[in-house]
Parts: C-alpha cells; sequence; structure tokens
C-alpha cells in the first residue's frame, strides 16, 4: 500500500523528449490509468517508476520516500509486462514462487542441491509452497501449477504473470498493457477480472494501456498522456464529460466525439457551418470547435435541426444505430446515435436534421483548449431566429 | 480414410471386398515407398555405415595395406591394444585434453561473449577477433606458436626472460607439453563457441531480464542462474557436444609440433591411429584403435541424447 507521486520528471532520449515535466500523485490504493496513444510516453513513464528506465531529472516517490537512487528491487513493487516474460524453462510454480525465492533467500540457499540439505529449509519451502497456492487459488491456476509457460494458452500466461506480481505483498502493481496479447473476447473478460482483483486486494494499481475502453472500464481516475506530455487526470466520468483538450475529447469515447468547425458571434453565440446553436461562451472567437458526442446529438426532420444534412449510412449495433450524415460544408460524415424504433425508420439517403443538446456540447479554442460554454435559455433562441 | 470410408458402408460384404482391394493398395504404397527411398538409403548405406562396418570388420583381420590376402584373426587386435601401454597412454592423454578443452573452451567463450555483448562498442570488432583463429588452418597457426614457443628464441620466452623467469622448453617438456597443447586447443576453440553463445545471448528477449529486475535477482550472479544459463541452454548443449567430437579429435598440432612427444607425452588416439596406419602400416591394428575411438563418440552422443538434452529447454 503507498501513494505514488511523480514531480517535475523529464525524460529524453538525446534530442527527443519523451516526458516534458509530468507531475502526478496516484493516491494509496488507486486504480490509476495511464492511457494515451502508442509513442505517448506512459510505457516509459511505468519503466521510470518501476525503476528499470531511469529520468533525466525529476522525482518519483514512493510512499513519501524518494526512490530516485533505488534498485528495482529496492522499491517493493510488481510489474505484469505486456509480453508476459514468464521464464520459459520453469514451471508456473517455480515461476510464482520466483520474487519470494529472490528476496527471501540468500545465493547459498538457492543453491540446486545445498538448498535442500540447509537447516530450516523444510519450512522455507513450505512457507513457499502456501504463499504460492493462494495465489493459484485466488486465480484458480491451481491446475496449471506444474506445466511450463510453452504449454500455457495467452489468458492462461496473463493469470500466472499476475499471480507473479501478486505472490509477495508489492507497494504497488505496475501493469504494462497486460490484456494487449489476448483475444478480443478475453481481453473484456480479464477487464473485469483485474477491476475486480484490484478491489479484493487494494493495492495501488498503475495501469498502461492505449485502449480508451480498459482505461474507462476499470480505473478510479485516468492519466491522460500524449505526445510525452499529461493532458488530464481525472475520474473516467470527469474526463468523458469534461475533457480539458481537444485532443482528450477525441481519445476518450467510442465512436469518436464529432468536432464540427465554427464561429462565436459578438453576443457569444455559437454558430456552425452558419446555423446557430442555443450555446453561448466567450465572443469573438474563430475558428473554434464544437465537439458534439453521438449520443448528444439527435436525427429529427431536416426543418427542426440545428443543421441539415445527408443520411448516407446507418450503422446497426442492434441496441442502437449510428447515423452517418455527411454536410455540405464538412468533410467527415457527423454521427449521431438513434435508438432502434428511429432507426428502423430512417431511410438512406435522405436528408435529415441534427438537434444539437446544447448542455453536453464542448466548445475548444483555436489551440485546443476548452474553454467554458453554457446553453442558452430556449426563449432567446426564438428571439435570435427571430433576429 | 480408407477405414471411415468402409466405416459407412451399409452392406457387410461389400466393405470386406472394398477392404481387400484398399489392402492390396496398401501394399503397393509400401513398396514404392521403399522403392522411392532406395537412392538415399544406398547412399547412406555406403558412404556413413559402410565405411564404419569396413573398419570393424578390418580390426578382426591381420590385413595391412597392400597385402592382397587377410586372415581372420578375431580379438588379437583388441588383445595387443589393451595390453599396449601406448595405447593406455594416448587414450588417457586424450580424455585429459578433452577433460580441459571442453570446459575450458565453453566458459571462456561464454565469458567472453557475455562481456563482449554487455559492451556497448567494438561488438563487431571483438567479434572478428576471437574469431580469427577458427578461421585460418591450425596446421599455420601451429607453425606459429611453434615459434612462439621455442625455448630460446621463442616470443613467450624472451618475455618471460625479461621478467627475470627462466622459461621453460615448452614442447619438449613431458610434464608440460600436454598442458600446453590444451592451451593452444583453447586459443583455438573460443572464438567458435563465443560467436554461438553471443548469437544465443542476442535471442533472450531483455523483458525476461526486467522481470528478473523486478523479482529481485539484482546481482549479476543471479541474473545468470535465473535468464542467462536457462535460456542459453539449447546453445550450450550444442556447443558442448561439437566442442568434445573436435576435441577428441585433436590431431594438427600433435602433428606438427611434437609428434606425441617427448616420450608419448602428448600421444593422442587420432596421432596414434595415423602412426599405426600410416607410418607403421598395421591397418588392422589402427582399425582396432578407430573402433575403440568411435566408441567414445558414439557414448558422447549417448550422453548427449539421454542426459543432457532432458536438461536442456527447448522454447
Amino acid at each position: 500500500m503507498a501513494e505514488i507521486s511523480i514531480r517535475k520528471l523529464n525524460k529524453s532520449f538525446g534530442e527527443t523528449q519523451i516526458l516534458d515535466q509530468i507531475d502526478l500523485t496516484v493516491r494509496d490504493g488507486e486504480f490509476m490509468t495511464l492511457v494515451g496513444p502508442s509513442g505517448c510516453g506512459k510505457s516509459t513513464l511505468l519503466r521510470i517508476i518501476a525503476g528499470l528506465e531511469s529520468q533525466t531529472n525529476g522525482q518519483v516517490n514512493i510512499s513519501g520516500q524518494p526512490v530516485d537512487q533505488l534498485r528495482p528491487k529496492d522499491r517493493n513493487l510488481s510489474m505484469v509486462f505486456q509480453s508476459y516474460a514468464l521464464y520459459p524453462h520453469l514451471t508456473v510454480k517455480e515461476n510464482i514462487a520466483t520474487p519470494i525465492r529472490m528476496r527471501s533467500y540468500c545465493w547459498y540457499q538457492r543453491l540446486p542441491l545445498l538448498a535442500r540439505v540447509l537447516p530450516g529449509a523444510a519450512e522455507r519451502q513450505s512457507g513457499i509452497d502456501s504463499k504460492v497456492a493462494a495465489v493459484a487459488e485466488l486465480l484458480q491456476i491451481e491446475h496449471l501449477l506444474d506445466r511450463r509457460p510453452g504449454e500455457l494458452s495467452g489468458g492462461q500466461r496473463q493469470r500466472v504473470a499476475l499471480g507473479r506480481a501478486m505472490v509477495r505483498d508489492p507497494a504497488a502493481f505496475l501493469m504494462d498493457e497486460p490484456l494487449s496479447n489476448l483475444d478480443a473476447k478475453l481481453r473484456i473478460h480479464m477487464r473485469t477480472e483485474i477491476a475486480q482483483l484490484h478491489k479484493q486486494l487494494g493495492t495501488t494499481f498503475i495501469y498502461v494501456t492505449h485502449d480508451q475502453a480498459e482505461a474507462m472500464t476499470m480505473s478510479d481516475r485516468i492519466a491522460l498522456m500524449m505526445d510525452g506530455e499529461l493532458l488530464q487526470v481525472a475520474t473516467p466520468e470527469e474526463i468523458y464529460r469534461n475533457p480539458v483538450d481537444v485532443r482528450v475529447a477525441e481519445f476518450i469515447g467510442s465512436p469518436k466525439i464529432n468536432l464540427l468547425p465554427g464561429e462565436v458571434n459578438s453576443a457569444g453565440r455559437v454558430t456552425v457551418c452558419g446555423q446557430p446553436l442555443r450555446v453561448a461562451t466567450q465572443p469573438r472567437q474563430t475558428q473554434i470547435r464544437v465537439g458534439v458526442r453521438p449520443e448528444n446529438a439527435t436525427v429529427c426532420r431536416a426543418e427542426q435541426g440545428d443543421i441539415q444534412g445527408q443520411l448516407i449510412y446507418l450503422e446497426n449495433m442492434g441496441a442502437e444505430f449510428f447515423a452517418h450524415i455527411t454536410i455540405d460544408t464538412l468533410t467527415e460524415p457527423m454521427l449521431v446515435r438513434c435508438d432502434v424504433e428511429q432507426g428502423q425508420q430512417l431511410s438512406l439517403g435522405a436528408t435529415v436534421g441534427i438537434r444539437i443538446k446544447p448542455k453536453h456540447t464542448l466548445i475548444f479554442n483555436q489551440s485546443g483548449r476548452r474553454v467554458a460554454s453554457e446553453k442558452i435559455a430556449a426563449e432567446v433562441h426564438h428571439e435570435s431566429v427571430a433576429v | 480414410m480408407n477405414q471411415s470410408l468402409s466405416d459407412v458402408s451399409p452392406v457387410l460384404p461389400r466393405r470386406t471386398s472394398r477392404w481387400r482391394v484398399y489392402r492390396g493398395a496398401d501394399q503397393y504404397e509400401r513398396l514404392l515407398g521403399w522403392f522411392l527411398s532406395l537412392p538415399a538409403t544406398g547412399l547412406m548405406l555406403l558412404f556413413l555405415i559402410g565405411p564404419i562396418a569396413a573398419v570393424l570388420l578390418l580390426s578382426f583381420t591381420d590385413w595391412q595395406l597392400g597385402m592382397s590376402a587377410f586372415e581372420w584373426i578375431g580379438l588379437d587386435n583388441y588383445a595387443e591394444l589393451f595390453s599396449d601401454p601406448t595405447f593406455w597412454q594416448s587414450l588417457k592423454n586424450t580424455m585429459i585434453y578433452v577433460a580441459i578443452v571442453v570446459p575450458g573452451s565453453v566458459f571462456l567463450g561464454l565469458g567472453a561473449a557475455m562481456l563482449i555483448e554487455a559492451g556497448k562498442q567494438g561488438k563487431s570488432f571483438y567479434r572478428a577477433v576471437y574469431f580469427l583463429p577458427v578461421m585460418a588452418t591450425l596446421i599455420a597457426m601451429s607453425i606459429v606458436w611453434q615459434v612462439i614457443l621455442h625455448p630460446d628464441f621463442g616470443l613467450l620466452n624472451l618475455i618471460l626472460k625479461e621478467l627475470g623467469i627462466a622459461g621453460p622448453n615448452w614442447l619438449q617438456d613431458s610434464d608440460l607439453v600436454l598442458y600446453v597443447l590444451c592451451g593452444i586447443g583453447i586459443w583455438q576453440q573460443v572464438g567458435f563457441n563465443l560467436v554461438l553463445f553471443i548469437s544465443g545471448l542476442m535471442s533472450i528477449p531483455s523483458h525476461l531480464y526486467e522481470a528478473a529486475e523486478m523479482d529481485g535477482a539484482s546481482s549479476a550472479w543471479d541474473r545468470f542462474r535465473l535468464v542467462t544459463w536457462p535460456l542459453l541452454g539449447p546453445i550450450t548443449l550444442f556447443v558442448v557436444v561439437i566442442t568434445s567430437s573436435k576435441a577428441f579429435q585433436v590431431f594438427d598440432t600433435v602433428q606438427v609440433l611434437t609428434k606425441g612427444g617427448p616420450n608419448k607425452a602428448s600421444e593422442v588416439l587420432l596421432y596414434t591411429i595415423y602412426t599405426e596406419a600410416f607410418e607403421y602400416f598395421r591397418t588392422s591394428y589402427a582399425a582396432a584403435i578407430t573402433v575403440v575411438f568411435l566408441f567414445f563418440v558414439l557414448l558422447l552422443t549417448l550422453l548427449k541424447t539421454r542426459f543432457l538434452e532432458r536438461k536442456v529447454h527447448y522454447s
């Protein structure tokens, strides 16, 4: 159990800046996910926390103690690797036992033959065995203990890797894209299992992934990174509803948020494709982007919509439909969610209207930062339409 | 396939008749198989098994090179061999040579490979330099060694003289000569083993070392025991087998540098075979030594398949 805090951390390889002034505090017992596209520096950050790589400058503290001078072993962290990194020549049991063997025995107690005849050998071995058995039971891999990693499936290897990380009580678990080598179905299943494991153990988890769905479903808080920069640290709900940057808004959420080019008139009214929306923000801005998530817009009759477009494709997801609508002035079609009933009535090629829910509309300025916006009351809307 | 076809047939008599037809086809196929493998089998008999069988048979005769007739003399050659002190000396020397050169060149090769891999610069330079003795003919290199080891104007003794040490007569001292040859043998073999070990080291995934580091294997020895050594298993096995069979066949250096001397102190099996067969022309006697030699090579192969291979993990 430990709080991990990172202060003003930089990492560069020669000229290339990998991490830029990272400040992050992971609370005790928290499930923190580092998420971002590949190459954003999230794995490097994790490896710096683990001690496998060293930072250019800045500080890492575990439970308030700086650990920058400590070797990985002495930081008391456990890591699950993307490739699992199981020892191929050892059985599952021996793999899981390795961290205890390495830490609690000195070198001569680990010698192949001598270890058995040294005093106290039997008690030591039974101590290890009971810990391994407890972990194996928790992960339901008891029947695999005598196999070697080569004889296991991807999901089973994943569990063994988790077991090896769990067998001693680390201050925190570090996980580097542990699910990315599994097939889609198993990945979703293991998502739940790891989240439950976190609840059971109550230990700090730092989890690296490039999959926003994993980040959203598993974490207490998400730290979103891009180009070596930490863009936002917030709960999944907050990061979805209130992204501080257009890149955050684009990264989180599937299907992707719609970004429409817009303008703001002198009164602060937001217009998209020349059509006014019921959204107000700071006046006199050009080249803003208006972010609308697919569920925050509805398809309606052309004359009732805020903007109009042509329905070019209907994606049937079973429980819902996604309507792809092209708007004359835009290159990309806009995605709007509809319920099944409405989806079945829509016909391709028709001109439809899109109503945008003003409350959840996100406004980003020219440099991509989020700017405050508010819903304009309905009466105002009528007046302005009259004007 | 045949069986499953007949299984689905509803009428029993037809099934048996069809079965007979297929059996005929089966037999034809078997003959064809033998026929097609005939060239390979023939070549194998002629070139691999034939010579060995010939040597074995020869060892039970009194035939000598150039003779037109021979007699079967049973185990007489072996009886003579086992009562011949030269043979025992030769066998003992060969064993000592193998026992020193194999571990020496394997561990030095491994050590140097790890040092080179751990270094940052000049990897290919070191690889090339260490590999030079492997590329060069040992006969030619033996001449160089002869010059280096010459008691009066050899480089080694000149250096020792500078340091105030009187160097021994390396190749004429019967207590020393075998170990000098072992040294040259190791020198020649290390580069080969090193290159193999380097390729083995490069194939070990780096995340295993990171996992070992996280698991608490912080010392170099711990990482070696936990990751490097087990993962090099297959390579090490290969290197040990190759090095052993090469060490058993030591000949060039003995022929050029010592001729088995002084006083048979550097007599080795292959050299004994050579002198018996091509200097004294006692072909059948040499054949008997060859059989003993082959016995040890066979023993080595058995040791490899029965014991070592089980200990090695192939991922």
